[in-house]
């Protein structure tokens, strides 16, 4: 799925901004929420959609889900070109 | 505070509201506005950092030799004030009044505020309130300062503690090693930003490492090589037990007591080099990755052992009268492949395979003359027979890890309209299991001869199946089982011809 620039809300560019930053970690919905001061039920609905966009990886377990940045570079590319033109906007 | 947080601590203190506060408060004191400069101490002395509109000062304004004898006189005041660390009250060229605040930092002078164009002199008590503001206001920054710094060096390793944290719950929530080692690859990747990754373990002898995963983000190359001991890269890193980290290849150990095996990642995705911080990363992964892997091995070898003891009462059994008490491997197969395509979970699945090897153990209490009766059984002969189910739980209760499939074996002759042995359960009444259980079971014995009648063709068991679908069956089982007709999946199985090579 392409990412679409104008369906990313704050929330996702704070969950986008926090794994570009931070491209090693692996982390459970709560654990993100947590890192990027959101709200787990929105943070979870965050990164199912930046999942379905292929920029984060999913980790599937039976206890738990985990998602991790992606490691194509075309993809974290066009993701900074995304962070830099909103730098300086309302997020 | 650090000296080369000087810079960071001036401009926070610039911004710092209650700075304009303290600002404010002083002009509605003085009744007009004063000019505020603050000055940052450098090596070679003062550089203003922030600065007040200054066109307010009637004395400088558009006067250059003002403006010089200004200048050389703040500049004469910052160096008295630098040696004497006390605030002052000082005239200026312009007969004004100003202040110098000097901003002192343990015994340190970081900087100064001076405050000029003020109409009258300040006080004593004025002077020392303002200078208690500035160091309240000081103590605030620096508490700021070492909170922001505390944030900045404590966060990153917070994010990749809980990462280590869920990594930890990634890779043990399997016990399965070919699930277990391509994931903890796939892991070191995505933690360390590498290419590829691969884990090799030793073999039986402990001569060669051989290839187990490799992963491989370019090329999606699986295979490799065995390596033997003390050669290679791997094979030295295995030898010596000591991780070797070099630009573009980092391989750790993998050891528990004894080294079991080798991790290696190399290419980093951003061209960067290895650090030292990588192999520190990836040999935690690596003891992680080991109690996971030992942990996945013993489970292996105990599952072993379960089925091997089953396998061993079925052999037992079977020298009395072959297939009376056990099904053959094709039964196990089907049974297995139906549980999978109605989305048994591992677990359920492991209990029926387990039931699957030895449902009809109970029936060493029926008389063989009973189960080789060709003819019609009498009520005595029946009520014997409906009995077995319990009988094999009586068997089987013993062994703790058979437990949870008592309930497939007890009632896998149960019928889903109710009229089945031995408790005349019906519907989801009857574990799925042993729903499972009941089509595959009839489906052999049509297939295979009995005593009492000859074998049907492959056709015209499904077809009775069908027939029974709803009464004897499970519909939703039998519509799963035409499924696996239909794909070829119970032919394929059933050309194995294994029924007797048990």
């Amino acid at each position: 799925m392409q990412i679409n620039k104008s369906k990313l809300t704050a929330a996702h560019l704070k969950i986008l901004r926090f794994f570009h930053e931070n491209p090693s970690c692996i982390d459970t919905p709560v654990g993100i929420a947590l890192w990027t001061n959101e709200n787990v039920k929105i943070a979870k609905k965050v990164l199912e959609d930046l999942a379905n966009f292929k920029i984060l990886v999913v980790h599937k377990v039976p206890s738990t889900t985990s998602y991790s940045y992606t490691q194509d570079l075309s993809i974290s590319k066009k993701v900074e070109a995304i962070l830099k033109s909103l730098k300086n906007s309302k997020f | 505070m650090p000296e080369e947080y000087k810079e960071e601590f001036l401009k926070k203190l610039v911004k710092n509201p209650s700075l304009s506060g303290e600002k404010k408060s002083l002009d509605s004191v003085m009744g007009h506005p004063a000019i505020w400069r603050i000055f940052e101490s450098t090596e070679k002395g003062f550089a203003a950092i922030d600065v007040d509109n200054l066109s307010i000062c009637e004395y400088r304004k558009g006067n250059k030799k003002h403006e010089t004898l200004c200048r050389n006189n703040i500049r004469k005041l910052i160096l008295s004030a630098k040696k004497t660390k006390q605030p002052k009250v000082f005239r200026c060229p312009g007969n004004k009044y100003s202040v110098i605040l000097p901003l002192i930092q343990g015994d340190k002078l970081f900087g100064l505020i001076m405050i000029c164009n003020l109409d009258e002199s300040i006080s004593n008590k004025m002077l020392s309130l303002l200078a208690a503001f500035t160091e309240a206001i000081m103590a605030d920054v620096t508490k700021e300062l070492e909170l922001s710094k505390l944030y900045e060096t404590i966060r990153p390793r917070a994010i990749a503690l809980s990462t280590i944290h869920t990594i930890h719950r990634l890779i043990s929530s399997t016990l399965k090693l070919e699930e277990l080692l391509p994931r903890v690859a796939r892991l070191s990747l995505q933690v360390l930003r590498a290419s590829r990754a691969s884990i090799m373990l030793f073999d039986e002898k402990r001569k060669y490492l051989l290839p187990k995963t490799i992963i491989d983000l370019r090329s999606h190359k699986t295979t490799g090589r065995k390596i033997k001991m003390g050669e290679g890269l791997e094979g030295k890193v295995a030898k010596d037990g000591t991780a070797v980290l070099k630009t573009n290849v980092l391989s750790v150990p993998l050891m528990h007591e004894e080294i079991i095996g080798v991790i290696t990642i190399q290419d980093k995705v951003n061209k960067k080099p290895f650090n030292i911080f990588d192999k520190e990363i990836l040999s935690t992964l690596a003891e992680q990755a080991v109690i996971a892997i030992h942990n996945a091995k013993l489970y292996e070898e105990q599952e072993k052992i379960t089925i091997g003891s089953i396998k061993s009462l079925a052999a037992v059994l079977d020298t009395k009268s072959r297939y009376t008490y056990t099904h053959s491997n094709i039964f196990v197969k089907i049974v297995l492949a139906l549980g999978r395509s109605m989305n048994m979970s591992d677990d359920e699945l492991r209990n029926l395979h387990f039931a699957a090897l030895l449902p009809d153990a109970g029936k060493v209490w029926v008389p063989e003359e009973i189960l080789r009766k060709p003819s019609k059984l009498t009520k005595r002969e029946f009520k014997l027979i409906k009995e077995h189910p319990i009988k094999s739980v009586e068997i089987l209760k013993h062994i703790d890890v058979l437990k949870p499939t008592i309930p497939i074996i007890l009632h896998h002759h149960e019928r889903y309209d109710g009229t089945g042995y031995p408790y005349g359960l019906k519907k989801d009444e009857i574990p799925l299991g042993a729903r499972i259980m009941s089509v595959v079971d009839a489906l052999e014995a049509m297939m295979f001869k009995r005593p009492y009648r000859a074998a049907m063709t492959f056709k015209q068991a499904i077809s009775e199946i069908q027939k029974f679908s709803g009464t004897q069956f499970d519909p939703l089982v039998v519509k799963t089982f035409m499924e696996l007709v239909r794909s070829g999946k119970i032919r394929q199985i059933l050309k194995e011809k294994d029924h007797a090579n048990k």
